[in-house]
């Protein structure tokens, strides 16, 4: 993994870069073919080489240049970790205002036996906002370990369980997720609120603004601003 | 009067392999002693010293802290010191001769490396022991964080292990510092609505939070996180200013990014001969970065500029007065808003200064200095102003954190997403083994201790962070898998009722961290 833009490396950098990630006859390269042969590495390798933040934590150098094989191998952990648990079980975790992410397992017993009775299983969505409740599934496989389910921002909640579905049709439930509260924010339920709250929109801003005017990195904050400038447009 | 928090988070994960001579990871520990903690603390006891009245809050995390009042590592960063004095001596003969431009930077840094290993020595190699007594002299206020800096909103339906971190961080944090802390550092602003509560039952007094978590929150704001929030359980929450922060923190405007200053990326670690930096590298010969650093930032060129100290100076005098401007104006548009003395809320990473930001040690000093000559400012602590009792306004917030977009995407992506299955099996495992063994004698106690301390070490937020940002992904990764493969240790042992001995006492000797853990943490708050 590379670092930095290697644009502003020097050659004798790259070069010792190049060596490090295994590149071959570097010294005859010139600077441009050493950076090609390193973006292609990176590429192939499914990562980015685009700038990365000055601010990221622990590094010890420009590369991460070692093999998880032949490096700390003397630790005391000694088990490898299972690709699976044996129980059948659901959990859902909040990525962010409109995504939450479920994950879950099957025990074997209960694996083999609904494939052998030809059930299907889906994931039966649950979501309650302002007092409203919506119910859908999403069909998944037997392979299936995961899948980020959307939500909407308001007062209420989602739940996910997994849920088997016989031949017939039938369904029963397998595993229940803990609930996940919705982003519950005054200003989006309040937005007629605002022609009234022009002070406390500068207040606001102050707060979450740079000062090119940038606003803080998140999606509620600029919803809510847009709502306010919106209401601005329509006083004028 | 526009009063400033600045609470600074010192916080690094346990890295400590002494079955190795020399470990790469342990330079984290070695380059911020170096580079951020020594020359802050120099910097804050010359304030003392110079009678500048000055105040700010840091954070020592339970695993910084536990590293850095650990005899082995203390032993460890004398011998990097002495291997970056000798380098330092090499590079001002070498400098003379062949790059006179370097020359003046290479004795500035050994000048300075010099002096930090002396107050090192003079501390009995215990640097906590300045930030104590500058504590006692009521300069800074010491808080606290999760007891590995769990980022805690992805754990919220496991109260156990939430509360597990929280007790052994104040736990932690009252063996090495002999008080318990009021303050609690929420690891990268992670919060959710309960935590507040956990908080509270545990003694805290307040915390810091994410800049968006007042416009997004449930109720209506007035204050605007100007003025103390108070959360549901009467624990006091102050908001981060991103407005103020972001002239420094910004990776695209930010001071840091002046063209001016020194360069981070370009070390004589990988461009001089490797026959002249080998001793200074990792074995055999991977270079890494050696400190020795003598380029401005430039530009986004090959053609680095040579640094100048004086130039760089020159800019640190314009950044102080142009973020105690930026202050003032916005503090006067506040109180023009209806809200007098406004509470600006400055929150970083200390590692930022000095390490990250070459001059950003010499830039604090020059706001603190500034700040004590000036009316208009004070510099005080979350702590004191909750003694001041003024205004503050109860508010229900929403889950938010200080990553990208607000929320759990850096701890929670296609990178690492797979670790909570994992984690998430072990907490529950480890709930299981205080039901089943509610009263265990030593041997076993210790063995279910130790299963406490790789599943607290396994909850750490550096591995999906690091695996997010891909710096060091193999080592964040064989750390993950080492905790929670040791954890299955205790777990497949105990289910068969027996003790791993042997492990057991190279297990302990690994993690010399928690000395006073007890598994019980784990219990299910109902049990407890």
């Amino acid at each position: 993994m590379i670092l930095v833009n290697v644009d502003s490396l020097s050659v004798s950098e790259l070069r010792s870069i190049a060596k490090q990630e295994g590149i071959e006859g570097s010294d005859a390269l010139s600077r441009e073919d050493i950076i090609s042969l390193l973006e292609e590495k990176y590429e192939d390798n499914g990562q980015d080489t685009d700038f990365k933040d000055p601010n990221l934590r622990y590094m010890s150098g420009l590369t991460d240049y070692r093999e998880i094989s032949n490096y700390v191998e003397d630790l005391p952990g000694v088990e490898e970790l299972p690709e699976i648990y044996p129980d059948t079980e659901i959990h859902l975790i909040k990525k962010n205002g409109l995504w939450l992410y479920a994950f879950w397992s099957l025990s074997p017993n209960d694996s083999d036996r609904l494939q052998d009775e030809g059930s299907s299983i889906v994931l039966s969505v649950t979501i309650e906002n302002n007092g409203a409740r919506e119910e859908y599934d999403i069909p998944v496989s037997f392979l299936d370990t995961e899948w980020n389910i959307g939500i909407p921002y308001g007062s209420g909640f989602c739940r996910v369980a997994l849920t088997a579905v016989s031949k017939e049709g039938e369904k029963t439930m397998l595993a229940l997720s803990d609930s996940e509260e919705l982003t519950d924010s005054y200003w989006l339920q309040h937005p007629e609120d605002m022609k009234y709250s022009d002070s406390l929109y500068r207040l606001y801003l102050t707060l979450v603004t740079t000062k090119e005017g940038d606003l803080v990195d998140n999606p509620v904050v600029r919803e809510i601003i847009q709502l306010f400038r919106k209401e601005d447009r329509s006083d004028e | 009067m526009n009063k400033l928090n600045l609470i600074l988070q010192a916080h690094l994960p346990y890295v400590r392999h002494l079955e190795y001579p020399k470990f790469l990871e342990e330079n984290w520990l070695f380059e911020s002693l170096n580079e951020t903690y020594l020359p802050m603390l120099r910097m804050l006891e010359r304030l003392d010293k110079d009678g500048v009245d000055f105040k700010l809050s840091i954070c020592f995390s339970p695993t910084l802290s536990t590293m850095l009042t650990d005899p082995a590592l203390q032993e460890r960063f004398v011998d990097y010191m002495n291997g970056r004095i000798e380098l330092g001596k090499k590079e001002k003969k070498r400098t003379a001769a062949e790059e006179k431009d370097c020359y003046d930077m290479a004795v500035h840094y050994l000048d300075e490396a010099e002096k930090n290993l002396a107050r090192f020595e003079e501390l009995g190699r215990n640097i906590l022991i300045g930030f104590r007594a500058l504590h006692e002299k009521n300069k800074i206020e010491l808080l606290t964080t999760a007891a590995t800096h769990s980022y805690l909103p992805i754990y919220k339906d496991y109260p156990a292990a939430v509360n597990a971190e929280i007790a052994m961080g104040l736990r932690t944090h009252e063996r090495i510092f002999g008080e318990s802390a009021r303050g609690f550092w929420l690891p990268d602003c992670g919060y959710y609505p309960g935590l507040d509560k956990m908080l509270s039952d545990n003694g805290v007094s307040w915390c810091q939070l994410a800049s968006h978590a007042v416009i997004t929150a449930k109720d209506k704001s007035i204050y605007s996180g100007y003025k103390p929030v108070e959360l549901p359980s009467g624990l006091y929450g102050f908001v981060r200013d991103w407005s103020v922060t972001s002239l420094v923190w910004s990776s695209v405007s930010g001071y840091p990014c002046d063209s001016d200053y020194r360069d981070f990326y370009r070390d004589i670690g990988y461009y001089l001969p490797l026959d002249y930096v080998r001793p200074y590298i990792h074995e055999p010969e991977v270079r890494v970065f050696t400190g020795y650093k003598y380029h401005a930032i430039t530009g986004k060129t090959e053609d680095k500029a040579y640094y100048s100290r004086a130039k760089a100076m020159e800019k640190v005098h314009l950044h102080v007065d142009n973020f105690l401007y930026n202050v003032k104006r916005r503090g006067f548009a506040i109180s023009n808003a209806g809200i007098d003395n406004p509470i600006f809320n400055l929150c970083f990473d200390a590692e930022l200064f000095g390490h990250r930001w070459y001059e950003g040690i010499d830039f604090l000093e020059g706001v603190l200095r500034r700040a004590d000559s000036s009316e208009e400012f004070v510099f005080t602590t979350p702590q004191s102003i909750i003694l001041e009792n003024g205004p503050s306004e109860k508010l229900r917030l929403n889950e938010s954190s200080w990553g990208s977009g607000g929320y759990s995407d850096i701890w929670l992506d296609g990178s690492n997403a797979w670790i909570y299955r994992h984690i998430f099996k072990a907490i529950e495992r480890m709930e299981e083994l205080t039901k089943r063994f509610p009263d265990q004698g030593t041997l076993k106690g210790r063995f279910l201790n130790q299963a406490s301390r790789e599943l607290l070490l396994a909850m750490s937020s550096d591995w999906p962070c690091i695996m997010h940002d891909g710096t060091s992904v193999t080592y964040a990764e064989k750390r993950l898998r080492n905790h929670l493969g040791s954890f299955n240790v205790v777990y497949s042992a105990m289910s068969r009722n027996t003790v791993n001995t042997e492990w057991l006492i190279n297990a302990e000797k690994s993690s010399e961290i928690f000395p006073d853990i007890d598994y019980h943490l784990f219990e299910a708050p109902e049990e407890r």
